[in-house]
């Protein structure tokens, strides 16, 4: 898995690429955890490059987000891939998500 | 000494302060289908949903609505780690991408499998309400419920009017109760998709490899629900089955369904799990001829074969030309369950002039997929082995693989598939050298 960070205003953006499974959702997790607990609770995750997530991601990716939210924050979905967006779907997480198109909605979606 | 009364009136609670004592990482049982407790899991899922209660473990078998809304809702599977002891509608997305694990099982053997594997925490479950002697009843679900609700930690039911009294080893003394809430709502129906044109063809091919005076095993959905429409004209049938199911009740009235000629229970309907409809449960209410036992005893292929001319119809998704069957996987995907299908299989062939019967429909997607195929798909899963098939039946005709060589029983296989297929399906057997 890769996990390169940038930010855009108080906005954290991560982009996560490869596979996001059982071997590296801890790592995920750790990177996604010390952002909130620093106070970048506004992150958008830019999935990209993600060609494969587990039942491991997506339960790093429930929890962070209701960290983020606890902090008024949230947890944005970008970029996804049909092979992601499927695996979403049937987990019945799309509703529990806000998902978009591109990275500068994602980003934009923070300030409206 | 407290009476039955006060001890009902010490034990009753609401459901928020019965669930306040379960502690972070709890394994969980809760009852089965129309059993499922909603107001015990409704607070379970808001305990989960305010951050104070984590890590649980909790066990479905045929999960339903009232726990898919509730404790199974997607916005807490990641604090819940949720097992399916038979995969339903309600968890088979969930199965499909790990949120969800599938424990491969024969229904028998649950309530061991869950009393000696489990370390069981806590078991939520519906009765039916108390009578003047201290008893509840199991109702609709004994099944493993009545094992693990006498070998858990902390025992909670949750009583609803609508859960009808049923008779048999069915009953719960309030002396073995923790903690008792009172929530009365309708229970889960369930309703299978309308008849399909075949259904016409097997129901009476079925029908004839059922004499009068036999025991019946009825399996779960549509087809086995549409052959029970097709017994009208047999006499004294009896009924020894897991799931009691709408069809047998409209049997029963009509006085085909008797259970005079049965060895074990004579005149009484023995059952595991009741699915139907609230008709259906009206009916079993107070009824004496409704007898339900825990799964390990209905399904116990000793016990099964007791009665004379056990005769179990069960359905599949697919044989192939060994005859494998595969009842429980679509696409390399967990569907449904083993079930009891292999338990009822073995007890129907060795009862004195049992047999087992596996009916499908020829074809899938509307005619454009075979059920028969040369083998079976990469990760399809097999259900009855080809050492345990007696009759298969789909609308093209009936064939008995018991003793058949693999020539023999490919050429049968064949014969009952879909015209359309049979050609390339010969063609496979030959690259087989099946025959």
């Amino acid at each position: 898995m890769d996990l390169a960070e940038k930010q855009t205003g108080d906005v954290n953006v991560l982009c996560v690429g490869g596979r996001l499974d059982a071997y590296s959702a801890a790592e995920a997790e750790k990177k996604i955890d010390s952002l909130i607990s620093t106070g970048n609770a506004k992150i958008v995750l830019n999935l990209d490059n993600l060609e494969y997530i587990s039942s491991s991601g997506l339960r790093v990716f429930l929890a962070q987000l209701k960290k983020a939210r606890k902090q008024q924050g949230d947890i944005k979905l970008c970029c996804m891939k049909p092979n992601i967006k499927e695996v979403f779907d049937i987990a019945g997480f799309t509703q529990l998500f806000n998902i978009v198109g591109d990275e500068s909605e994602a980003i934009a979606g923070f300030s409206a | 000494m407290l009476t039955p009364k006060s001890e009902y009136r010490r034990k009753l609670t609401t459901p928020e302060r019965a669930v306040s004592s379960i502690q972070n990482g709890s394994t969980i049982v809760h009852g089965l289908a129309a059993a499922e407790p909603p107001a015990l899991l409704q607070a379970l899922a808001d305990r989960v949903r305010s951050g104070e209660l984590c890590d649980l473990k909790v066990h479905s078998l045929l999960p339903t609505e009232n726990v898919s809304k509730s404790l199974l809702s997607p916005d807490i599977s990641d604090c819940v780690q949720a097992f399916s002891w038979f995969v339903s509608k309600s968890s088979r997305s969930a199965v499909k991408v790990g949120l969800n694990y599938y424990v491969p099982n024969h229904f028998h053997q649950v309530p061991r499998l869950m009393r000696e594997n489990l370390n069981i925490d806590v078991v939520v479950t519906m009765v039916s309400p108390m009578d003047k002697s201290g008893f509840f009843s199991f109702g609709t679900a004994n099944d493993y419920t009545s094992t693990v609700a006498r070998c858990c930690r902390r025992l909670i039911v949750e009583v609803n009017k609508n859960q009808p009294r049923v008779f048999g080893d069915s009953l719960l003394h309030i002396s073995d109760v923790d903690a008792i809430v009172e929530h009365t709502s309708p229970l889960i129906e369930f309703k299978w998709p309308g008849p399909r044109a075949e259904d016409e063809a097997i129901g009476s091919l079925v029908a004839n490899l059922v004499p009068d005076g036999a025991t019946l095993q009825l399996g779960f959905g549509a087809l086995p629900n549409m052959i029970a429409r097709k017994l009208v004209d047999h006499k004294d049938l009896g009924v020894h089955t897991e799931v009691f199911g709408p069809a047998m009740v409209e049997l029963i009235k009509k006085g085909v369904i008797t259970g005079r000629r049965k060895n074990l229970h004579t005149g009484k309907h023995v059952f595991t799990v009741a699915e139907g409809t609230s008709r259906m449960y009206r009916f079993m209410h107070d009824n004496p001829s409704m007898e339900s036992y825990p799964v390990s005893y209905t399904n116990d292929p000793a016990v099964i074969a007791g009665n004379d001319n056990m005769i179990s119809i069960n359905s599949i998704i697919q044989v192939d030309l060994l005859g494998q069957c595969n009842a429980e996987s679509l696409g390399g995907s967990q569907y449904s369950g083993t079930g009891g299908q292999l338990d009822y299989v073995r007890g129907a062939y060795n009862s004195r002039g049992g047999k087992s019967i596996l009916a499908f429909y020829s074809t899938a997607k509307n005619g454009q997929v075979s059920r028969v195929v040369p083998r079976l798909g990469s990760g399809a899963v097999i259900t009855t082995p080809r050492m345990d098939v007696h009759y298969l039946v789909t609308e093209y005709g009936v064939v008995n693989l018991k003793g058949r060589s693999t020539r023999d029983r490919a050429l049968d296989i064949m014969r009952i598939a879909h015209p359309r297929f049979r050609e390339s399906l010969l063609r496979e057997a030959e690259n087989m050298y099946l025959l």
